[in-house]
This record gives structure tokens, C-alpha cells and sequence, in this order.
């Protein structure tokens, strides 16, 4: 029931300003729509292709091979496709789990103050002390090589932010007159935090969320990168990366260029997104 | 039922400096009006929160006593109207739901509060049809219709009314006294009013308590302390002249520290307290005896 009274809301407040769209926004949803439409379709048609070593090493960008190929003869942009289903997946997978767990808590810290609000605020204190992509890098390092294991990782790298944003909006909602009028209705502390203080505070955490799928993205390249992500031969754009970037420094450009132009055009998408629907819903 | 204030004492700060409300008792009961004015900072809207219940007093109870056949009593039975009508509704609720809100946590839902709600709705002078909008979408005066009409949905005994009027234009304001008259008139519901504005004490309030630095310094049937105030910060009220700062008094001399009073004087050493001036009216000035007194203070 519960909820269903937060859904509700959330139709009447967030999803019915969300109509009318701007030229860049529209382009930044074309973008990564077009991104994630060829990350779903390309390896279907291509089967296992993106990890088939069946052309010549380091060819460059051709009609028949757009992106080039990798120094082991893997076609570069049946890779990048590939890559585009795990590294979206993985950023919008974090940024709704992130945006859950940071809601919620933020939204039960504020509204029970006192001593949930200080142990929720001094444990986002130590997480946040350290940044975000080594608090990953040691989490993941403890927990295995594995991408699943490094987007749990991110999702607690991330949380503290959305805590924080969900807990300074919902103390502001916590104040409100609608507030005092729900309590003296009769509304116990759990049916005001659920029904009135979440789905008034949670479109700042949901704008913030989709800047999180941007982070999130570039966060677990990074991993990749170290080599904690996702494992050779499967393709992620920030393995790619480092896979390619010795070559980089032998001339061939593309095996490295192109996964960090799907990084580039993935995360400025989202933030664009973020940007659109922060004037949209403020 | 009678809502019963007894010696409310509510100081704020980490060194309990702040006194907001010194040692206050209030009695309001069914089909009454008790009007709390004073300027502000004076602890009146501190009073109107403790009364219902948003917070706790520093010292002192509050209680409900059940008096005749009104059914139990308790502080479900007390709703509250705001100053602000808009920001009292949840923006993302239609007015329906925020209407129904008070019913649904009594246990009525479905056919059974639809009806009390349009019955409400209709009583309170708007077209059903306003139900399925959100708050953003009425005015002022509509959204402090929809209060009233929340506000009195689950048959309260007793409702604060802190500032009803004071957001709304001059038209609106006179509407909604009405409104609150004619629904106590059939009702019988007691109304705690907080407010300012002396206007609106002449047209609802049966009972006056007139508050200066969290303190009641007179208190009576309206009648009286409106055609006879004996403190003069009652008469100043009264007679509009504004006092914007609570440590300056009407005439200028500036009030001394922790004192109740802003005319220098007896009160200083040893506090007024309220002492009888007529029939159920007390006022806290050493010279509320003798009104010629107070009209050259």
C-alpha cells in the first residue's frame, strides 16, 4: 500500500512535467538510445563476434571494419557494441539501486532524526572520506574480479551522495505544514516518511540519479582499466581501453580511441538527461 | 471535551535561555472560541503547536477532559488549520486524498469517506469538482476552504486555527470567518484562535487571552477585554498602534531585561501576575484596577 501511495505521487508530481523535451536533450536521448539499440542488436546478429580473432591485426578504420581491429584481430566496433549493452546496463542497474537505497535512507534519517539521523550521517561521513573510485577499487578488490562485484562496489561508493541529497530534501519537506497536518490526522512516523517526505523529496535524488549512471559508467571503466571489472576476452569499454592503449603509443589510434568515444558520448548523454530534467521537474 | 493548557513553559536554545512561553494555562472547550492575539514573537503560535500536540512543552501538560456525551476524549479529536492554506496540502496529492487523509487513519475508506468528503466539501462552500486537483491549481482562499474542510472531516472536538486568515486578501478573510462561524454554529466545534488581528477577534472570539513575551498578561470574555482592556499592551493591540519590536513598548521606553512588562514600574520587582478586573477577567498590570490609570500610563 505503501507503495502504491509513493507511486501514485510520483505520477502526479514527476512523470506528468516530463512532456515536452529541448534540441539537446533530444539528441542526448537519441544518442543513447541509437548507443544502447546497436549494444542489444549488433551482438545478437554478430553472435560471438566480438571475441572471434578472425581478421588481421590492427587494421584501421574501414567500411568493413568501422572502428578497425584490435591487435589480436577482433573487430574494435563489434566490441564497442558489445560492450555498450554490459557498461549501460551496469550504469542504469547502479543508478536505480543507488537512487532506492539512498532515497530511503535519507528519507528514514530525516524523518527519525536524533539517533538514526547521526549513525546514518557519521557512516556516509566515512564513506564519503575517501573517494569514490578507490573506496571501488578496495571493495572490489576484496571482494573478487567480477563486474557484478564492482557495480556493488560503485552502488556503495555512491550511496552516501544520495543519503546526503535525499536526507537535506526531506529534512526541507519534514518542516512543511502538509507535514504537521499529516501527523495530526493521525499518521505514524513510517506513514509520514513513506507517504508525504519520500515522494516530495525523491525527484532531487532522481535528477542526481541519472548523473550517478554518468559516474557510475566512467567508475566502472576505471575498474576495467585496472583490471578489476570485467576480464579479458569479454569486451567493456574501459578494458578496451587498456588493452589498446599500448598501441596507441605504436600508432594505431583506434583500438583505444573508439571505446573512450563510446565513454565520452555515453556519460555526456546522461549528464545532459540529468541537466534536462533538473529544469524540467525544479 | 475541553483541551486544558496548564502552566506551559517552553524555552529554546542549548542553554535554555529562550523563553518562548512562561508558564501559560489555557482552557478552550466545545462551541467556544478562545482568541490567543499578540504581536509576534510573542509565543502565541509556540502555544498553538504545544495545544496540538507538534510540540513538546518544556514544563507543564496538556490534557483533554471529556465533558458530556462528545465521545472520548484525546488529541485525535484536535485538528488544526494553518496560516499558509497551500503549503498546508501536500503538492503531490490531490485535494481528495489530502481531504480523506484524517478518515483514512480512523479506518473509513471507500464509499463511506467519499461521501463525508463531498459532504464536507459542499459544506464548506466548493463545487466537488475541485477534488481531483492538486494544490497548485486552487487559490488561497480555496486551499483554506480545503483545509477547513480537512480539518473538521474526522469530527474534531476542537480546532486551532494558527493565523486562518492572515494569507489571504480582505474579501477571502471576511469569507472564511464566516465560514468558521457557521460551522462552529452547527458543528460545535471549539476553536483555539491564534492570530494578530484584532478584526477577526471581534467576529469569532468568545474568549480572549492576550500574550507579550510568552506570557498572558490579561485574559477574559471578549466582550469585556475588547470595550474595557485594562493592561495597556491590550489597549495598544486594541487600538492598532503597532509595536514591531517586542523590547520597545507603545510610548517607546524600552523594555528592561526578563520582565513581562514594557512600562518601567512595580512589575519590575516583583512581576504582576494576574489578578481579577471584573467577571472571568484577569489582567497581570498593578495598575489594571483603576483604568484611569492605564489610559496616562
Amino acid at each position: 500500500m505503501a507503495v502504491a501511495d509513493a507511486g501514485t505521487a510520483l505520477r502526479g508530481n514527476v512523470v506528468s512535467r516530463l512532456r515536452v523535451g529541448n534540441p539537446v536533450a533530444v539528441a542526448a536521448f537519441a544518442m543513447l538510445g541509437t548507443i544502447l539499440l546497436l549494444g542489444i542488436v549488433v551482438p545478437i546478429v554478430a553472435g560471438s563476434g566480438d571475441v572471434a580473432q578472425e581478421y588481421a591485426s590492427l587494421l584501421p578504420p574501414s567500411l568493413d571494419h568501422p572502428f578497425g581491429t584490435d591487435k589480436y584481430g577482433r573487430d574494435v566496433f563489434l566490441r564497442c557494441m558489445a560492450a555498450a549493452r554490459i557498461d549501460i546496463a551496469l550504469g542504469l542497474s547502479v543508478a536505480v539501486a543507488v537512487l532506492i537505497i539512498g532515497s530511503v535512507i535519507g528519507a528514514v534519517s530525516a524523518t527519525f532524526g536524533r539517533g538514526v539521523d547521526a549513525v546514518v550521517m557519521r557512516a556516509t561521513d566515512v564513506l564519503l572520506a575517501f573517494p569514490g573510485v578507490v573506496l571501488a577499487l578496495v571493495i572490489t578488490a576484496s571482494l573478487g574480479k567480477n563486474p557484478w562485484y564492482a557495480a556493488i562496489a560503485v552502488v556503495i561508493a555512491f550511496v552516501p551522495l544520495l543519503v546526503r541529497l535525499a536526507r537535506s530534501k526531506a529534512l526541507e519537506v519534514r518542516s512543511a505544514d502538509y507535514i504537521a497536518a499529516a501527523r495530526l490526522s493521525g499518521a505514524s512516523t513510517w506513514q509520514v516518511a513513506v507517504r508525504h517526505v519520500l515522494p516530495n523529496s525523491f525527484k532531487y535524488p532522481f535528477v542526481q540519479s541519472t548523473l550517478v549512471a554518468s559516474w557510475a559508467i566512467l567508475d566502472f571503466a576505471a575498474l576495467s582499466f585496472l583490471g578489476v571489472g570485467v576480464q579479458p576476452p569479454d569486451a567493456e569499454w574501459g578494458a578496451m581501453i587498456a588493452e589498446g592503449v599500448g598501441d596507441n603509443l605504436l600508432g594505431s589510434w583506434w583500438p583505444s580511441f573508439f571505446p573512450g568515444l563510446m565513454i565520452l558520448l555515453t556519460a555526456a548523454s546522461f549528464q545532459v538527461i540529468g541537466d534536462w530534467l533538473d529544469r524540467r521537474l525544479r | 471535551m475541553e483541551l486544558v493548557l496548564a502552566d506551559i513553559e517552553v524555552v529554546y536554545g542549548k542553554r535554555r535561555r529562550n523563553h518562548a512561553v512562561r508558564g501559560v494555562s489555557l482552557r478552550v472547550g466545545r462551541g467556544e472560541t478562545l482568541a490567543v492575539v499578540g504581536e509576534s514573537g510573542s509565543g502565541k503560535t509556540t502555544i498553538a503547536k504545544v495545544a496540538a500536540g507538534l510540540q513538546p512543552a518544556t514544563s507543564g501538560t496538556v490534557s483533554w477532559r471529556a465533558t458530556g456525551d462528545d465521545g472520548p476524549a484525546g488529541p485525535q479529536r484536535v485538528h488544526m488549520v494553518f496560516q499558509h492554506p497551500v503549503q498546508s496540502l501536500d503538492p503531490s496529492w490531490r485535494i481528495r486524498r489530502s481531504v480523506q487523509e484524517p478518515l483514512r487513519y480512523l479506518g473509513v475508506t471507500g464509499d463511506d469517506a467519499d461521501r463525508r468528503v463531498h459532504r464536507l466539501i459542499a459544506e464548506v462552500g466548493l463545487d466537488p469538482e475541485i477534488l481531483d486537483r492538486y494544490p497548485r491549481d486552487v487559490s488561497g482562499g480555496q486551499a483554506q476552504r480545503v483545509a477547513v474542510a480537512r480539518a473538521l472531516v474526522a469530527d474534531p472536538q476542537i480546532v486551532i486555527l494558527d493565523e486562518p486568515t492572515a494569507s489571504l486578501d480582505q474579501t477571502v478573510r471576511g469569507r472564511i470567518l464566516a465560514l468558521l462561524a457557521e460551522l462552529q454554529q452547527r458543528t460545535g466545534v471549539g476553536y483555539l484562535m491564534i492570530t494578530h488581528d484584532i478584526s477577526s477577534v471581534r467576529r469569532l472570539a468568545t474568549r480572549i487571552a492576550v500574550m507579550y513575551r510568552g506570557l498572558i498578561v490579561e485574559s477574559g470574555p471578549a466582550p469585556a477585554v475588547l470595550a474595557d482592556p485594562r493592561h495597556p499592551y491590550t489597549r495598544a493591540l486594541i487600538s492598532a498602534v503597532p509595536v514591531a519590536d517586542p523590547r520597545v513598548s507603545w510610548d517607546g521606553v524600552v523594555a528592561l531585561p526578563r520582565t513581562s512588562c514594557p512600562v518601567p514600574g512595580p512589575c519590575h520587582e516583583h512581576g504582576p501576575g494576574l489578578h481579577e478586573v471584573g467577571p472571568d477577567h484577569v489582567a497581570g498590570c498593578t495598575k489594571a484596577d483603576d483604568p484611569q490609570k492605564v489610559a496616562t500610563t
